[in-house]
């Protein structure tokens, strides 16, 4: 369930980066061949798209333990003190989220109140969905925070043997 | 507590927190955010929430960032880059040392491509070791020529860092990157010079390989395969250096253009281009994470006043800002033990930059110099993460010793190029300067 719900996300986050991939460069097409860019790209690429491809894999990168981190100073303690690191960090990591979730509800909020709009030309550029995306997306992730840290707490993690010092950005 | 001191104290808690594998990107945010809150109280803090991490990201010039990463992957996955080492070889085995010489040439350019210098040693160490290897050439010479040209596509656009930091330090990210060819192009050449020297000298270190019969109309060949990747660094350069495109544009282009000519040489099907996507997208969030926990983080430290206390600091010590640029080398070459290169740059940014701005130091040029000194962390024994890399890549075959003891040749050629780079401002301002 909750996989199917992030391959979603993911899903709709590579629609976002192809779109915005095609959008910018139909503007620059347009703007050098016809001398006349298309209005409201920049609009649509800051609002839309980057929070689409910036947000949305966030429970990705949470479900494949791809967040940046430092073993260095953990790597040789016992396996059992870095379990109870591991649970200590998943804590810290929720409590982090919920704040990010909480801020970025209030402001999705206020900014659906006021039908918060940017205008383009003549015409008016609906913007407030794009602030739902930073919640949602911190949601499922804290959903994955949860499911780890659980995990860790119960000692039952033989799914995740692969778990490796992933520092590499790009595999 | 006066907020300078929740300032440092916080400060503090952030080391102790990544110590014990808190993840970079919360242990900025949470200790921000606690800090904030001790400052300013609950609804500050939640407001800041609330607006900088969207603000940040909802921004067009940073969109440049997924648009290079795709233009990497869709490179990566549909082998271009694979081929580079082959034809770097034909063409410069000749030299002393020549397979070295092709490594570092074909790591420049796979660099260029993909931004990452971890994964360019991930690569390059995969194809590239194993042929030296076979050829007897000394085991700390082929593992450290592969670590080390890893950290030429930091410098070389389109890089990553290097639109990273225009963003945090607020200067123009086209003159930027063209600020950083020339110091990479620097930083290959006098590698080369390293390795040929080096081989000439003690020629044991790269035996000569068995007179292959390579014809020009082999090179020449050769070059089909690979066209592609010189024309789209070119081709992103020289868009972004006319003023024909802004580095968004030129990236998806770029982009757009790889995925256009894999398609054509029937190199990407649907499952690869899937692969390439899902590591955009992963690269790009885990990135920006961070960059969000670096803008609370600077927020947080911008309240506490922990940047003008810096600045007073300095400028009642009366550092020189050559000092200063020595010193903060010493910062990073540290800390590059324990991070990669991204994570450092952000964690520090929000200290330096200020400091760099008060004494007046040219931000251009020191952008270029803090990313090599971020390449350089990644070398430095104890942990330079890149050497662990490639030794993850060769296994047993070489120890961990024998590498940083080949890379301490590259480290003493990076004390020659840094020392340019700061006697010589104009290599790197020159180029911007010609753009208008």
């Amino acid at each position: 369930m909750l996989e199917r719900l992030t391959q979603t996300t993911l899903l709709f986050a590579g629609i976002g980066l192809l779109l915005m991939m095609l959008l910018i460069v139909a503007d620059v097409a347009a703007k050098y061949l016809f001398n006349h860019p298309i209005p409201g790209v920049l609009e649509m690429v800051a609002f839309y798209f980057m929070t689409m491809v910036v947000f949305l894999p966030l429970a990705f990168v949470q479900q494949s333990r791809q967040h940046l981190m430092i073993d260095l100073f953990t790597r040789s303690l016992p396996a059992n003190f870095n379990r109870w690191l591991d649970v200590l960090a998943g804590l810290i990591t929720l409590g982090y989220l919920t704040l990010l979730a909480i801020g970025g509800t209030q402001q999705a909020l206020y900014m659906t109140g006021i039908n918060h709009s940017a205008e383009i030309l003549d015409f008016e550029m609906i913007v407030w969905p794009t602030l739902w995306v930073l919640p949602v997306s911190v949601a499922i992730m804290g959903l994955w925070v949860v499911v780890h840290t659980w995990q860790h707490f119960t000692n039952n993690n033989k799914t995740d043997n692969n778990k490796t010092d992933n520092n590499e950005l790009i595999p | 507590m006066t907020p300078l001191s929740v300032g440092f104290i916080g400060l503090i808690i952030l080391v102790v927190l990544l110590a014990i594998r808190v993840p970079v990107a919360i242990a900025l945010g949470v200790v921000s955010v606690t800090g904030l809150w001790i400052l300013k109280g609950t609804s500050a803090m939640i407001g800041a929430l609330a607006i900088l991490p969207y603000e940040f990201v909802a921004h067009w010039s940073l969109s440049a960032v997924p648009m290079f990463l795709l233009m990497g992957a869709v490179a990566f996955h549909s082998g271009m880059t694979a081929k580079l080492f082959g034809v770097a070889r034909l063409w410069l085995s000749f030299l002393p040392g020549g397979l070295a010489v092709a490594a570092n040439f074909a790591s420049a350019g796979f660099a260029a491509a993909s931004g990452s210098s971890m994964a360019t040693a991930a690569a390059m160490g995969r194809l590239a070791i194993p042929e030296m290897l076979k050829y007897g050439y000394d085991k700390g010479l082929a593992t450290a020529v592969v670590a080390a040209s890893g950290t030429l596509g930091s410098l070389i656009p389109p890089s990553i860092l290097i639109v990273l930091y225009g963003i945090f330090a607020e200067q123009p990210i086209g003159k930027l990157l063209i600020a950083g060819i020339l110091p990479g192009l620097l930083t290959a050449f006098i590698y080369t010079l390293l390795i040929v020297v080096r081989c000439l000298i003690n020629p044991e270190l790269a035996p000569a390989m068995q007179q292959e019969r390579i014809t020009w109309s082999d090179k020449f060949r050769s070059l089909i395969d690979i066209w592609p990747i010189p024309v789209l660094v070119f081709g992103v350069v020289a868009s972004i250096y006319m003023g024909i495109a802004s580095p968004t544009e030129a990236g998806a282009i770029g982009a757009f253009l790889a995925i256009i000519i894999a398609v054509i040489q029937q190199q990407l099907d649907v499952g690869k281009m899937r692969l390439a996507i899902s590591e955009t997208l992963l690269s790009t969030a885990s990135i920006f994470f961070i960059a969000i926990g670096a803008v609370l983080l600077s927020r947080f430290l911008l309240l506490a006043g922990i940047p003008a206390f810096l600045v007073e600091f300095i400028q009642g010590s009366s550092i020189t800002p050559l000092e200063l640029i020595l010193y903060s080398s010493l910062i990073f070459i540290f800390l590059g033990m324990f991070l990669d290169a991204i994570g450092l740059m952000l964690l520090i940014l929000p200290i330096l930059l200020p400091l760099y701005e008060s004494l007046g130091i040219n931000l251009i040029w020191a952008g270029i110099l803090v990313i090599k000194y971020l390449e350089i962390g990644m070398l430095t024994p104890p942990v330079g993460l890149n050497a662990y890399v490639v030794k993850g890549v060769v296994g047993d075959q070489v120890e961990l010793s024998t590498i940083f003891l080949g890379l301490c040749w590259f480290l003493a050629a990076e004390v020659v190029i840094v020392g340019l780079l700061i006697a010589f401002p104009s290599i790197t301002l020159y180029l911007p300067s010609l753009m208008q």
